[in-house]
């Protein structure tokens, strides 16, 4: 081997950076470019700093100074009529004719500062920053990014007994064709066919996943799930199936009395970040996963069972561990953004002051902090039209 | 091109892990974080602009990798004197010797010439040095290694001959200056150093 084939042999495997070191990098750069493009910006655009604009400047205070003293002259003169003749108006202590297209600056001046102190700050939870994001240079720990299943759509139920069944439906393919009958083949067993379309047919649950149901539809799948611990088919889950007629795809349900649907909506992205926050001199790590536009419905899409509660004022659902009392899972919403938060040792009231403190981004900011949004690797297999939807009758 | 938003964005997540693993592989982990973050602020600074000649935006980067290493050439220098082969410890690696007479045993020839051919690298000129690992560890194409180093494409090839020769003649001269050393070391050398034999 020549020398240079001696280097190549002895190539160091690096791998990629280490996730936390490219993600605080990219914060760390991309925090300060954007800064400096911030502060440098509206110097560039709004208000070049020559010696022209500096004259209208200079100009421009002068007429208003001179404006002000004419119209408190004028003032003066309307308060003493007698004195009328000899108080100057604003018109007599115009400025030359040269300078009256000044005038006309002036007076939209105040306008132009109007229109930019009105400007409302972004709105955590709106069409224009749906997310919140975490402090900037804080570590985090988790960022994920989960890119919903398309056509997806979950339901979130309430039983009579107030116990939280949650539904989710996810398209996919046609249903594949029923072999032709053998007719050689005689038989006198009666099959039952395996799909059955505008009704259900339910996989019992076993005993590693009691209350969790799986329900074939006609091009997709229906997942029901009931809390762990319950017995398979208990009175709620027979009324809930009784309650369902599918025709055309639409998982019609027509809830029983004592029924009630707490959510329902379509599957959306899901943004996670595990952030570390002190609270009374103990590290506690909240865990925030966020719905743009999405629901409750999709932000509680588990087996956990939930109780109403109020969070900044509003209504939210949460879920007590009674293995874990200090740990609890919230599902409240931020404006459009259905969000979930799980955390430990931390109060309602000290989470809600973590969450208000967040600030409100777009899905941009998300990126131009955290990295591109994973690529959605599912192709599109919805190949029949009747997709299943949920519809409360 | 000035960068910003979204552009910026992806110019980072497309290249950093190239740029990382370029810079980490030479000067290790910690300083390769550094270079990176050197690159990408210099990169995205607001009067930033890729210059016509880098062509790409990965020979951009790798030219300011490769200035921005420069910072770090006595760490570099000290890895290459140091030589440690690396350790491939990946599952699916075939287990190694275990007992340590017979690895060292084992690994005794392959590594000392690396070692040796490590240390003359450490000795080259930075921008042979530069040329050296884009091509032989980077796999740059000739295009890439000339924009990130600055050299005439078409003088890569014959700078690289030349690197090779180089490192040739510093091996042997390392070589023969250990010889001598050890020659002048040893307990039965004849002849007395520093004048004694007057």
């Amino acid at each position: 081997m020549n020398p240079v084939q001696i280097v190549e042999a002895a190539r160091p495997e690096v791998g990629t950076m280490p996730p936390i070191d490219r993600r605080h990098l990219r914060e760390r750069i991309f925090d300060a470019a954007m800064r400096a493009q911030s502060e440098l910006s509206p110097v560039d655009l709004a208000s070049p700093n020559t010696r022209a604009s500096n004259a209208a400047r200079l100009a421009a205070l002068a007429l208003l100074g001179l404006a002000a003293v004419g119209g408190l002259a004028y003032s003066a003169s309307r308060e003493t009529p007698g004195s009328r003749a000899t108080a100057p108006s604003a018109t007599d202590v115009a400025p030359s004719p040269t300078l009256e297209p000044t005038v006309n600056t002036v007076a939209q001046a105040p306008l132009l500062t109007t229109a930019t102190t009105t400007t409302t700050p972004p709105i955590p939870g709106s069409g224009d920053t749906p997310l919140l994001l975490p402090p900037e240079r804080n570590r985090l720990d988790e960022l994920a990014v989960v890119r919903a299943p398309l056509g997806g759509s979950a339901l979130l139920l309430r039983a009579p007994d107030l116990s939280t069944i949650s539904l989710i439906e996810v398209d996919g393919l046609a249903p594949a064709e029923e072999p032709e009958p053998d007719p050689s083949a005689s038989s006198t067993t009666t099959t039952v066919p395996p799909r059955q379309y505008a009704a259900v047919s339910v996989i019992p649950p076993d005993e590693d996943t009691p209350g969790q149901y799986s329900v074939e539809v006609a091009c997709g799948s229906v997942s029901v799930l009931d809390t762990a611990g319950r017995p398979a088919f208990r009175p709620e889950i027979d009324a809930l199936f009784n309650s369902m007629r599918i025709t055309d795809g639409v998982i019609n349900i027509d809830l029983p009395d004592g029924w009630a649907a707490i959510s329902g909506g379509r599957s959306t992205d899901e943004f996670v970040f595990g952030l570390p926050v002190e609270i009374g001199n103990q590290q506690v790590t909240i865990m925030v996963a966020q719905y743009p536009d999405g629901s409750l419905a999709v932000a509680g899409n588990d087996q956990r069972q939930y109780e109403p509660a109020t969070f900044n004022g509003q209504q939210a659902w949460v879920n007590r561990d009674p293995e874990d009392p200090a740990a609890f899972t919230l599902l409240a919403t931020v404006g459009t953004t259905a969000i979930r938060v799980s955390a430990r040792d931390i109060s309602l009231a000290e989470t809600e002051e973590v969450i208000n403190g967040l600030t409100p981004g777009d899905v941009d900011e998300w990126i131009n902090r955290f990295g591109s949004l994973p690529v959605d690797l599912d192709p599109d297999i919805r190949s029949c039209t009747d997709q299943p939807e949920f519809n409360i009758v | 091109m000035s960068l910003n938003g979204p552009a910026a964005a992806r110019l980072y997540d497309e290249h950093v892990d190239a740029i990382y693993a370029y810079a980490a592989r030479r000067v290790g982990p910690q300083a390769g974080v550094e270079v990176v973050e050197n690159v990408f602020e210099h990169a995205l600074r607001q009067d930033a602009q890729r210059p016509a000649h880098t062509g790409t935006d990965l020979g951009w980067l790798l030219a300011m990798a490769t200035a921005f290493l420069r910072r770090h050439s006595e760490t570099e220098c000290r890895r290459l004197r140091d030589w440690q082969p690396p350790t491939r410890s990946t599952s699916r690696a075939i287990p190694r010797v275990t007992d340590p007479l017979l690895a060292e045993t084992v690994e005794d020839g392959g590594t000392i010439t690396t070692a040796r051919v490590m240390a003359a690298v450490a000795e080259l000129e930075p921008p042979e040095r530069d040329l050296l690992f884009l091509i032989a560890w980077e796999g740059c194409s000739s295009s890439l290694a000339a924009v990130a180093t600055g050299i005439p494409q078409s003088e890569v090839r014959s700078r690289l001959n030349a690197i090779r020769k180089e490192i040739r003649r510093r091996v042997a001269a390392n070589d023969n200056q250990i010889t001598d050393s050890s020659r002048d070391d040893a307990p039965d050398a004849g002849t007395p150093r520093d004048g004694a034999s007057s």
